[in-house]
């Protein structure tokens, strides 16, 4: 052993020398870790309470680790010269140390978790100069369709947004439960029929993320992504009336023939919606068999009343 | 014979004591049952106003035909300690006959729970209508399923009594049918004051 | 006549499962026919197959769980090589719809066909023997538990032939796995699969609560119980109160797909959600069922092997406790991404970390009780040092998912993957193989070699970190869970690490078969003469290996926490008594084989709606009990002659052994009162077998 331990000291660190960081980078694909790399405030947020709670812990890592490794070499049975106390079993003071170590730790992290919780609750929105764009998601088998209600516009798997713009996505699902998320952009949350739940976004960087159903839905299921566009707001508009100029009206029989299972859906831009669609889709849950009628939606319902309903607030 | 048991009372009356082995862990099983029937007053409670369009508790409910159920298996409680004082005294017919009796009652309430089971069903409100109508059916229908295995196991101790007569094993498990058959009273406590009263409530006050 | 059931049910379009199919039956078949060659069936019949005897119970238990280990583990390979090979855009070998039954196969049976089955037999064989019984309080309940799982084990299996089995993942999410979404055989096979083992678990559990409070030695008090009979106590009690949630949930989920009601479905008012959290009122008890127990063997183990008491044990009651408590108390800690308020996912996420305090005691005072020791590297203690590094792992990408705004972001991923098989593997599999390591020589009399079990334990550790390290960068990387395909070229490069995980486990696996086999060859070299191989402190190294059907010849009396240890020092073990008295136990019985038949066709009809035999099965379970309740003769009597006979013999091994000079050597132990500065000199201890 003591034979091998030199040449591995000097050779060690040469090694580590002729290997750059940007090897390790591109070996380890270390800039794909998107959790790190975030592209809007709330996911920076999550990583910051990820790298917070991380070094915490440590705290906990490297003294169990330690401890474990040393007394389990230390006080092995062969070195019999090692102070050997059978009956030893109890001592208060140490025992103090020990609950009270995690107790103070786990206390720190409760505060972290509470403050943390309600900054990065879906539901908040997000302060900004400019004003929220408010977006409807139905997740259907498998794919995702986003209503733009505040311009009439509906596109499948595709997310556009204006850069530093909150965006407020409400969302149901058309079918079994998904579980909406750009990792880059942070929080993901539930999407389930007849219920609505909320989620706030923001871009602060231009770019393209990938979107994804997280929630395993069936066969489709690991196709079910979207592109998420972080455009400029001269190209948001220019994205804009790319999808009005499509000419394809998402009317009712557009709707049921989208909702039947697909998969692999590339993008579908609709150049005008039906008004109340999404609270449509969740009312026939809760009171039908979960399938939108060919006739019209009725205008009496509002997405906030349907949504009174169901579980989610 | 039944006043000369067969064997030694004092062993009999010694099995029947609630600080056996057997009779705790019957406990035990009291116990997940206990959340057994939680969970489906939880699913009653959460899907209670989930009527989809569908009837609601005052549209099917009759306070008049649960009044006599509820007394029926009240009185079967009753019928039930008199068959344990007679156990305590030796009286083997006399538990045989309290026994009966509390079949009887216990017969009654399950015969009523299905008529207005098959009512229900026939006025278009079947399990199938509604999110409440089907808590509704597990939770009662589950209580009833529990209440016929305490018939089918009565029914195996008025044979077993009249076969062998009244042993320590036999006072034993007398000790714990007691146990199961006072819990399910327990229970439809609970369903009325659950299920019918504030349903029937509801409907009076609308 | 036979309900949905046709002979499309065996037609396979994957010849991936055809071959699956092969393998299984054709190993079904040499099985049936080297024991008819052999005329085994008999004795299986009279001696396991009819036995309410707990030791040979927790064998079939572990047998069971073995099995399982295998198809679960093949399933996980399956899974890690579909990821590993099919690249970004790929299709790979396996359908979507195939890789979604292996996801949902694994799970299902690692937790209730590998891990449970495994800890109740761990807990069968040693309970009994720790707390100084001759048997659990209900031996005919205990068989009929164990004879329900292999029951509901069989619907798993033949689920792969006839029809398939669930594509809903192993918590069986509504809608997705209702009737509209999942109109195939497979939610129910799981459905039953599931019932039927979590009804043989919730029997055991009754049975264990009132073996531990009713059955224990005279002077064993709660507070002088070992840790491992603390933890199961715990458990049993979890069982007992969790089961139940299980039980209705799929019951009704159950109703909602055969006779149409509108519990969880997403129409008509049922409540999706309400079934996601019935689950986890059970499901997370159920985490800590799976591995308080396995804590309980690391507070034997630690302690045996490193001769000492072990540090802080009203400290570690209280945490064991503590644990259970919370464990009721942090279900929605699964779903913070439902939408619910700030305030209430605050709480549960307080609530869930609140559990890291008790954990985090327990692994300090194992720490502490190596302190000054003399530790022993057997294979037990191997494994509880993995474990104790392993574990600290998981529980820290536990507490980062307990924070709701980090789940938000890791839920779902492959990051929650990652965590929860480094809290299990290291906290329960390890525990169990080390617990299977430690009682192995009590149970068969010979120990288990040591060459090919370090090999087992480098595998599996090393394994490990090769097949989770990347899972945890891949969740960090952004992949979900449960994909089938996908379109991210970086992903591949940790994926084939993963699978080369996988691989470095699997020689693990191996080995660990080979040892067994190995020592089987060498029993008589590795044989256990003195029922004490490891210098052990608790009441089931008192007696021989392995123990006579009665265990206990005299019902030892219980005067120190460490029974046994403290009868060596006050050289009062072994003792004899003036006269042996007859022993009552109870008969072999049918009836559970009979009953869990029944439960299986049972299973079986439900599933493809054939309803007249399923309502034969209730009828003759019920008619299988009423007439047993008929049956006053369950108890025969081992004549006092016989056991004199037993423990003659059993003498004769001590003295060859010459154990009783190595007794006489261990001078001074103490008890609760021995002040903590009197330490005694290393102890000399009883050896075993051949001369070393």
């Amino acid at each position: 052993m003591r034979r091998l331990r030199v040449p591995l000291i000097v050779v060690l660190p040469l090694l580590l020398s002729a290997c750059s960081a940007q090897w390790f980078i591109d070996t380890f694909y270390l800039n794909e870790l998107v959790t790190f790399f975030t592209a809007g405030p709330i996911a920076a947020y999550q990583r910051n309470v990820m790298l917070f709670t991380f070094t915490v812990m440590l705290f906990v890592l490297v003294p169990v680790v330690g401890f474990t490794l040393w007394f389990a070499w230390h006080y092995r049975a062969a070195n019999q010269k090692n102070t050997y106390t059978p009956n030893w079993h109890h001592s208060t003071l140490l025992e103090v140390f020990l609950w009270g170590g995690p107790v103070a730790i786990i206390i720190i992290l409760a505060l972290m978790t509470v403050v943390s919780t309600y900054d990065l609750d879906p539901y908040k929105p997000i302060e900004s100069e400019n004003e929220p764009i408010r977006v409807q998601a139905i997740a259907m088998d498998w794919k995702w369709l986003f209503i733009y209600p505040d311009y009439d516009v509906a596109v499948v798997s595709e997310l556009a947004m204006p850069v530093d713009t909150p965006l407020q996505i409400d969302l149901t699902s058309a079918s079994v439960m998904n579980a909406f998320m750009i990792p880059r952009l942070g929080s993901q949350i539930m999407a389930m029929s007849g219920m609505r739940t909320r989620l706030h976004l923001m871009a602060s960087e231009r770019g393209e993320f990938f979107g994804k159903n997280y929630q395993y839905s069936g066969d489709g299921f690991a196709n079910m992504r979207f592109q998420a566009l972080s455009l400029s707001q001269q190209d948001f508009d220019a994205w804009l009336a790319k999808v009005r100029g499509s000419g394809r009206a998402l009317d009712l029989d557009a709707y049921r023939a989208l909702v039947e299972p697909s998969k692999k859906v590339d993008p579908i831009y609709y150049s005008s919606v039906p008004d109340g669609l999404f609270g449509y889709v969740m009312h026939r849950f809760q009171v039908g068999d979960g399938k939108v009628p060919p006739d019209a939606v009725p205008s009496d319902l509002t997405a906030d009343d349907v949504a009174q309903h169901g579980h989610a607030h | 014979m039944a006043s000369s048991p067969s064997y030694d009372l004092n062993r009999v009356r010694a099995a029947a004591r609630a600080d056996t082995e057997v009779n705790f862990g019957f406990w035990a099983y009291l116990m997940s049952d206990v959340v057994l029937f939680s969970m489906l007053f939880l699913a009653y409670v959460n899907l209670s106003q989930r009527f989809a369009g569908g009837p609601t508790p005052a549209d099917i409910f009759s306070l008049h035909g649960v009044f006599l159920e509820t007394m029926a298996l009240l009185a079967s409680s009753l019928t039930f300690g008199l068959a344990m004082v007679s156990l305590h005294q030796g009286r083997k017919n006399h538990i045989i006959g309290w026994l009966l009796a509390t079949a009887v009652l216990g017969i009654y309430f399950l015969w009523h729970e299905v008529s207005e089971f098959v009512h229900i069903i026939h006025e278009g409100a079947s399990f199938t209508r509604s999110g409440f109508l089907s808590a509704y059916f597990g939770l009662v229908g589950t209580h009833g399923a529990h209440v016929f295995f305490g018939l089918i196991w009565i029914a195996t101790m008025v044979a077993q009594l009249a076969i062998k007569g009244l042993t320590p094993p036999i006072a034993s498990r007398l000790a714990r049918l007691s146990l199961f058959w006072h819990f399910l009273d327990l229970v439809w406590i609970c369903v009325f004051s659950t299920v019918y009263l504030p349903g029937i409530l509801a409907g009076g006050s609308s | 006549m036979f309900g949905k059931l046709t002979l499309d049910a065996l037609y396979h379009y994957d010849p991936i499962i055809v071959f699956a199919n092969v393998i299984m039956v054709g190993a079904g078949v040499l099985v049936v026919a080297l024991l008819t060659y052999f005329r085994k069936w008999g004795y299986l019949y009279r001696e396991w197959f009819t036995t309410v005897d707990h030791k040979k119970i927790g064998v079939v238990y572990i047998v069971i769980a073995l099995i399982f280990l295998l198809r679960g583990f093949i399933d996980a390979a399956m899974v890690r090589g579909q990821q590993a090979t099919v690249g970004a855009g790929g299709e790979g070998y396996l359908s979507a719809a195939h890789f979604a039954e292996l996801f949902t196969g694994h799970g299902t049976m690692m937790i209730f066909f590998m891990a449970m089955p495994f800890l109740v037999g761990l807990m069968n064989i040693a309970i009994p023997l720790q707390i100084g019984a001759r048997d659990v309080s209900f031996p005919l309940l205990n068989a009929v538990s164990v004879w329900l799982t292999a029951a509901a084990g069989a619907l798993v299996m033949i689920s792969l032939l006839i029809g398939s089995f669930s594509e809903a993942g192993w918590s069986g999410y509504t809608p997705f796995s209702g009737l509209e979404h999942s109109p195939g055989p497979g939610v129910d096979y799981w459905i039953w699969a599931l019932q039927i083992s979590g009804i043989s678990t919730t029997l055991t559990g009754v049975n264990f609560v009132t073996t531990i409070l009713k059955k224990r030695a005279p002077g064993m008090t709660l507070m002088r119980m070992p840790m491992f009979t603390w933890t199961v106590l715990c458990t049993s009690i979890l069982i007992v109160v969790s089961f139940p949630a299980l039980t209705v949930a799929l019951a009704l989920l159950a109703l909602d797909r055969s006779v149409g009601t509108h519990f969880f479905t997403s129409i008509m008012g049922g409540d999706q959600m309400m079934y996601i959290n019935m689950f986890w009122l059970w499901g997370h008890p159920e985490v800590y069922i799976l591995v308080l127990p396995a804590f309980g063997i690391f507070s034997e183990v630690v302690t045996t092997y490193c001769n000492k008491r072990l540090f802080g044990y009203t400290s570690m009651v209280w945490a064991t406790m503590a644990i259970a408590f919370l464990s009721f108390g942090v279900w929605v800690h699964h779903f913070y991404t439902m939408g619910q308020d700030p305030l209430r996912n605050s709480i549960f996420g307080i609530a869930t970390m609140v559990i890291a305090i008790p954990t985090g005691v327990k692994i300090y005072d194992w720490i502490w009780t190596m302190f000054r020791g003399r530790i022993e590297y057997k294979l037990p203690m191997l494994w509880t040092l993995g474990f104790l590094i392993t574990f600290v792992m998981g529980g820290m990408s536990g507490v980062l998912l307990a924070i709701p705004g980090a789940d938000y972001k890791m839920h779902n991923s492959l990051f929650l993957v990652a965590h929860f098989h480094n809290v299990l593997i290291p906290g329960t599999m390890f525990g169990l193989l080390a617990g299977f390591y430690y009682w192995w020589p009590k149970v068969f009399g010979f120990r288990l070699d040591e060459k090919w079990g370090r090999h087992s334990f480098w595998g599996w550790l090393v394994g490990f970190y090769v097949a989770f390290v990347p899972l945890y960068m891949l969740g960090i990387m952004g992949m979900p869970r449960r994909m089938v395909t996908y379109d991210n070229p970086t992903w591949q490069f940790w994926l084939v690490i993963a699978a080369i995980g996988a691989i470095i486990v699997a020689y693990g696996i191996f080995a660990m078969f080979m040892q067994i086999y190995v020592s089987w060859r060498d029993r008589e070299k590795n044989a256990d003469l003195t029922g004490d191989p490891w210098g052990g402190r608790t009441l089931e190294w008192a007696i021989p290996s392995p123990p006579p059907e009665y265990n206990f010849a005299v019902v030892p009396e219980v005067r120190d926490r460490d029974a046994f240890m403290e009868m060596k020092v006050n050289n009062r073990a072994y003792e004899r008594p003036a006269k042996y008295e007859d022993i009552h136990m109870p008969k072999s019985t049918p009836l559970p084989i009979v009953v869990a038949a029944l439960s299986f066709f049972f299973g079986f009809a439900y599933v493809w709606h054939i309803w007249w035999l399923a309502g034969l099965c209730v009828l003759g379970t019920v008619a299988a009990v009423i007439a047993r309740s008929f049956n006053d003769e369950t108890e025969f009597v081992i004549p006092a002659s016989e056991v004199q006979a037993d423990e003659d013999a059993f003498h004769a091994r001590l003295k060859q052994a010459d154990v009783f000079t190595h007794i006489d050597g261990i001078q001074e132990f103490g008890d609760e009162r021995t002040p903590a500065g009197a330490f005694v000199e290393p102890t000399t201890r009883a050896t075993s077998g051949a001369p070393s």
